[in-house]
């Protein structure tokens, strides 16, 4: 299936691009999702996502659509999910 | 929050024409009059939050940043002055915002928000614009605000983009919800136009004034994001987490 993942601050600015459409297999989760976009982008994006356990960084906020999971691993992905990546920032 | 006050004639004549924006009026000017918001840092954010609540007529500001002016916070630090290089910067900012309303009280604090000032500063003030460029201060006046239960404005950007989000303690998410430790990728220095900074400061102001007037509603359990490179603005839903060790208890 197909989802479109929106990058924004950090993310974006490693990245050099504000979103892509990435196949995945039916079934995933978010965190299957940025699994393979880490696979695919390299230590750059791997480190603004996952800690260096593996584990998803908790200031990660991930959004479907317009709210936020909880859990990113907890529930499916569907066909056409929009999946915002907010990486934290704090510029004052 | 206090006693409300009654307005001055120099008051009735300054605040005139945003006494007729509806569901405010005169009750919410006193409203105003009688509130005390701390702000964390008056760089970018900070100065603009603290300028534009001058202006509507908050009695009251806490003004806390540590240092003196640099040259590079003269882009965007609307508070800070070119005469004022060198010299502390609460002290610029305390000046400017008497030139602009002097019957503003301000109380000017030559430090950064800590684990160690956080619960005395907050405890001196109704609400909390959160405008610290570190998560360490972030979190400190979180978790002091939370603790004494006042509302936190959360403002923050990079580069182009900017996050706003308002906090109230046990009905929406608290920043230690969103961020449950210090985001390891985040470093002080950050791109920055002051044209970004004070957009998502107004937002943060006119959240500030909503929450003090008691109208409108607040962004508590939404967070904003805007890019102005591309004119995006969405809003976003955010959770609790349960567990969260500073507001899961609420
Ligand atoms: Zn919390």
């Amino acid at each position: 299936m197909n989802v479109e993942v929106i990058y924004t601050t950090q993310i974006k600015a490693a990245l050099e691009r504000a979103s892509e459409n990435v196949e995945v297999p039916d079934g995933s989760s978010a965190v299957d999702l940025l699994q393979q976009l880490a696979a695919q982008h390299g230590a750059t994006f791997g480190e603004l996502v996952f800690a260096d356990d593996g584990a998803l960084l908790p200031a990660l906020i991930v959004c479907v659509g317009d709210a936020q999971l909880v859990d990113p691993a907890a529930r499916p992905l569907a066909e056409g999910d929009v999946v915002t990546l907010l990486s934290p920032i704090s510029g004052g | 929050m206090r006693e409300k006050p009654e307005l001055t004639a120099e008051e009735r004549a300054t605040y005139e024409w945003q006494m007729w924006v509806p569901d405010f009026g005169e009750a919410g000017q006193r409203k105003l009059k009688a509130a005390s918001v701390l702000v964390s840092r008056c760089g970018g954010l900070g100065s603009v939050v603290a300028y534009e609540l001058a202006a509507a007529g908050v009695g009251r500001l806490v003004l806390a940043h540590a240092g003196n002016t640099k040259p590079s916070d003269l882009n965007r630090q609307l508070l800070m002055t070119y005469d004022s290089l060198g010299t502390p910067r609460v002290e610029s900012a305390e000046r400017r915002l008497k030139e602009l309303n002097p019957r503003l009280e301000i109380v000017a604090v030559n430090e950064n928000v800590s684990p160690e000032n956080a619960e005395r500063l907050v405890d001196q003030v109704d609400l909390i614009v959160d405008c610290a460029p570190l998560f360490e201060e972030r979190l400190a006046m979180n978790a002091a605000a939370v603790a004494q239960r006042k509302p936190m404005v959360d403002c923050a950007m990079y580069d182009l983009e900017a996050h706003i989000t308002t906090i109230v303690p046990g009905r929406s998410p608290c920043l230690a919800c969103l961020y449950p430790q210090k985001p390891p990728a985040w470093r002080r220095e950050f791109p920055v136009f002051g044209a970004v900074s004070g957009m998502v400061a107004c937002l943060g102001a006119m959240e500030a004034i909503k929450l003090l007037a008691d109208f409108g509603e607040s962004l508590a359990g939404q967070l904003i994001t805007c890019d102005l490179r591309t004119m995006t603005f969405r809003k976003l839903r955010i959770e609790r987490r349960r567990d969260c060790h500073v507001c899961g208890d609420l």
